[in-house]
């Protein structure tokens, strides 16, 4: 019992984050949910849709809303190169991809590298939390906010 | 886990329960018709008392109690104590009804519905009202019947491996009288070659009861064909004759004949089932066979191309044509797996018929052709509402009184034909009655009056027909319990457009009226034609595409305002839509300087889409977006091209709504709205 959660602690203590790119800007989201990343996959606009569902792909027979994170937080829409990667994760029981710049790394992070998302007013809520890693500071986003 | 295992037992207690009662009712409604049937009365008899034994263990009290009091009403029949009567039959109908909602009530954990007065009523019409007690004790045995017996009981060795426990046979054995159990040992092998699995107990019941010889049989019922049992009456019961003659050989009763229960069991259409589906053994063994055959093609294929020269295409080709000719039989017989008979569907009208026929006071016949039509599973249960509709107005409204038929100098009985037959990839069922047909004057009439159509229009009587499928339409002259609330064709019209379908009506005056829907085999593929708009590509349902036109060949595109535009095709005025501006995409290619315009019908109005090309028609998988994403107005689904890209198909219906076309009645009226408006504001 006490094993477990000491187990538990440490899972909570130290998570791995999937830290990509959009802009200059470095975002991060629990590797837990992210399924797979693929590079440039055709994508179908989505008609009726707002501007930052940039359409939909197929993964192996299923169609797959693709998100744009730039136009999301309302950055203007991605360019959509061959260097642009799409991030597929499981949001509750549906699989969505992300269109982001690039992925950077798979890094670290333990429980006092967060801080509390500061209080703009702004960004609906996207952001979960504030990650520092020596010089870097990375964006811990609230994945369920920001596919709605 | 123990938990689960208890789920698990639940789940397959109500989907026997729902067969159970599937056959319950099946089997009353033939009972009407053959009233001495043996086999019948006895099929009834197992149905209820297995959900009466299962529900029993599982504490479904409210099912255990109408369970039993239908037994006892079945056993009254089967022992002839009383007669197969309609009222009878009602009664157990009802029961069965009541039953099913019970059993519907206990899955979802809703409180059960009180089962008491029909029990009563069932009590009061069985021959012996059974008290309590878990069995059914048969219409009040003469006191004098009173027997001993001597039952040897040899239960086969695998008999647990059916889950059955002798000991439980023996327990309701002992609830009929006063039993001596010995237990016979001599079958059992020594010990190092003993199967603790097996069983290898036998039993010798010295038994004194009133029960006879039926009801002792009825507690081996379900065992009777995994055990070797002797029933030997040794007659002359102590109270009746004082002479205790214990030998064994009075009445010899030869061993029941074993096999004839589970062989009548029906289970032959009874297909449809909520979530299951049953698949034959061959059907899957034939999928096998297709899957091993397509990953030796893969397999071929991939070792082509291993060391690929061009001396090996020829071998690639004729690999990648086999594959294709495997994927596409596996496509066919997957589909295949899905297909039901349309007749588990029909069957369910039988009894429909029957009850209408009581509250309606008409004699009606219902006459089914092609029940082995099949279709797919889901199409078969979505068709059940829009069918259950029609053969209610045919029955309500299309079949006269039985008076009116008689004057009519027709048969007494209307008739209403349930149909179906393939045609092409779709299926036609037809909803027909011999009764006296639409009467166009009077749809013109209330059409008018509703404000439907404007008064002297110029329409055919097969428009005035079509009407009837409008919301809210109904003609019949007083609101009945069973249909004629107004709502009904447009219902049936609605759902039929959901399953890519559509609904024809013919109708001969004083001869019938048939109703005939048209729906394709499966929701899963569809007909299509893919189009290019701008960048992207659509597929449309190929059954609501009526014809494209070159724009270039003198079709006169007019700018009525500054969003809308008419194409005249053959002098009329279709509106023509830009799937721009109707779904917001950017694209709607208005840059094309050979456009096309393909005509749509959903339902009465046809309009004019724009497109760019046309790519051809062919089948499309149908992919639902709301798995990732959500419905979204416009599109039926999604499906996947031959280049892996994914591609919209595009739901003609709401493309109408979405564009504010009308009908060329709407038109009209909206026009003469218009000019009154002009006026009123001038």
């Amino acid at each position: 019992m006490s094993r477990t959660s000491a187990a538990a602690a440490v899972v909570s203590d130290r998570q791995q984050y999937l830290a990509f790119r959009v802009g200059e800007q470095e975002y991060a989201i629990d590797i837990l949910r992210v399924q797979e990343i693929r590079g440039q996959t055709p994508i179908t606009v989505l008609p009726q849709t707002p501007s930052h569902v940039r359409g939909a792909m197929n993964l192996r027979g299923a169609i797959v809303p693709v998100y744009d994170v730039r136009e999301r937080f309302g950055l203007g829409a991605t360019e959509y190169t061959r260097f642009s990667v799409i991030i597929v994760v499981a949001v509750g029981p549906r699989q969505v991809g992300l269109l982001v710049d690039a992925v950077s790394d798979v890094i670290d992070l333990a429980a006092t590298d967060l801080e509390p998302p500061p209080d703009l007013g702004v960004s609906e809520g996207f952001v979960q939390a504030l990650g520092r890693v020596a010089e870097r500071i990375l964006i811990v986003l609230a994945l369920d906010r920001v596919i709605s | 886990m123990e938990l689960d295992e208890l789920k698990q037992f639940h789940a397959t207690f109500f989907e026997e329960g729902r067969e159970h009662v599937k056959t319950l009712e099946e089997r009353l409604l033939e009972l009407e018709t053959r009233p001495e049937d043996q086999e019948l009365l006895n099929a009834l008899f197992r149905a209820a008392h297995s959900i009466k034994g299962s529900s029993g263990i599982l504490g479904f009290d409210a099912v255990t109690r109408l369970t039993h009091a239908m037994e006892n009403v079945l056993d009254g029949l089967r022992a002839g104590h009383t007669t197969v009567t309609h009222d009878g039959t009602s009664q157990l109908l009802e029961a069965t009804d009541l039953l099913s909602t019970c059993l519907e009530a206990a899955r979802t954990d809703a409180p059960p519905p009180d089962v008491t007065q029909m029990v009563a009523l069932l009590d009061a019409s069985s021959p012996a009202p059974a008290g309590a007690s878990s069995a059914p004790t048969p219409a009040a045995p003469p006191p004098n019947t009173r027997r001993s017996w001597t039952i040897v009981f040899r239960p086969r060795p695998e008999t647990f491996g059916f889950g059955i426990n002798p000991a439980l046979v023996l327990r309701e054995l002992r609830t009929l009288g006063e039993a001596r159990i010995d237990v016979l040992l001599d079958a059992v092998p020594p010990f190092a070659e003993r199967d603790p699995e097996k069983c290898y107990l036998g039993w010798r019941v010295e038994f004194v009861t009133d029960a006879d010889e039926r009801r002792l049989r009825e507690v081996f019922l379900f065992v009777e064909d995994m055990c070797d049992l002797e029933l030997t009456c040794t007659q002359p019961a102590p109270a009746f004759e004082a002479l205790p003659s214990s030998g064994p050989k009075a009445s010899e009763v030869a061993p029941g004949p074993a096999p004839r229960a589970p062989t009548e069991h029906p289970k032959s259409s009874s297909a449809a089932d909520a979530s299951t589906l049953r698949v034959s053994t061959e059907k899957v063994d034939k999928l096998v066979n297709l899957v091993g055959e397509l990953v030796i093609s893969q397999a071929m294929i991939s070792r082509s191309l291993l060391d690929f020269t061009v001396a090996e295409l020829p071998r690639l080709r004729e690999s990648v044509a086999d594959m294709e000719r495997h994927t596409r039989e596996l496509q066919d017989r997957v589909m295949n797996i899905r297909m039901v008979p349309i007749g588990s569907i029909f069957g369910r009208f039988r009894r429909l018929v029957r009850d209408l026929s009581v509250n309606l006071g008409k004699e009606i016949q219902l006459v089914t052709v092609g029940e082995e039509t099949e279709l797919d599973k889901s199409m078969v249960e979505l068709l059940a509402d829009p069918l259950t509709h029609l053969v209610r107005n045919a029955a309500d409204h299309g079949l006269e009184g039985t008076d009116a038929r008689v004057a009519a100098g027709k048969a007494r009985a209307g008739r209403i034909t349930l149909s179906a037959r393939h045609q092409g990839g779709n299926v036609i069922v037809d909803v027909a009655d011999d009764g006296k047909g639409l009467e166009t004057a009077r749809i013109r009439a209330k059409a008018v009056e509703r404000g439907l159509i404007a008064e002297g229009a110029a329409l055919s009587d097969e428009q005035v027909h079509e009407l009837i499928f409008a919301p809210g339409f109904s003609t019949a002259e007083a609101v009945t319990g069973l249909s004629g609330r107004g709502v009904g064709m447009d219902v049936v019209k609605r759902a039929v457009d959901e399953l890519n379908g559509h609904v024809a009506i013919a109708t001969t005056h004083g001869q019938g009226t048939r109703v005939r829907l048209t729906v394709p085999l499966t929701l899963a593929i569809l007909d299509g034609m893919a189009v290019r708009v701008g960048g992207s590509t659509f597929v449309l349902p190929l059954n609501q595409v009526v014809e494209t036109l070159s724009l270039q060949k003198g079709h006169a595109v007019k700018q009525l305002l500054s969003s809308a535009e008419v194409v005249l095709v053959r002098g009329e005025a279709l509106p023509l839509l830009r799937l721009g501006r109707l779904l917001s995409v950017a694209d709607d290619g208005a840059a094309n300087t050979r456009p096309l315009a393909v005509v749509l019908e959903a339902g009465n109005v046809h309009f004019a889409m724009l497109a760019d090309e046309l790519m051809g028609k062919s089948q499309y998988v149908i992919k639902n977006l709301e798995p990732n994403f959500q419905k979204l107005d416009g599109l039926l689904g999604a499906t996947i091209l031959g280049d892996g890209a994914v591609s919209f198909i595009l739901d003609v219906q709401a493309l109408a709504r979405l564009g504010n076309v009308r009908s060329r009645e709407d038109r009209e009226q909206l026009m003469q709205g218009l000019a009154s408006s002009k006026e009123a504001l001038a």
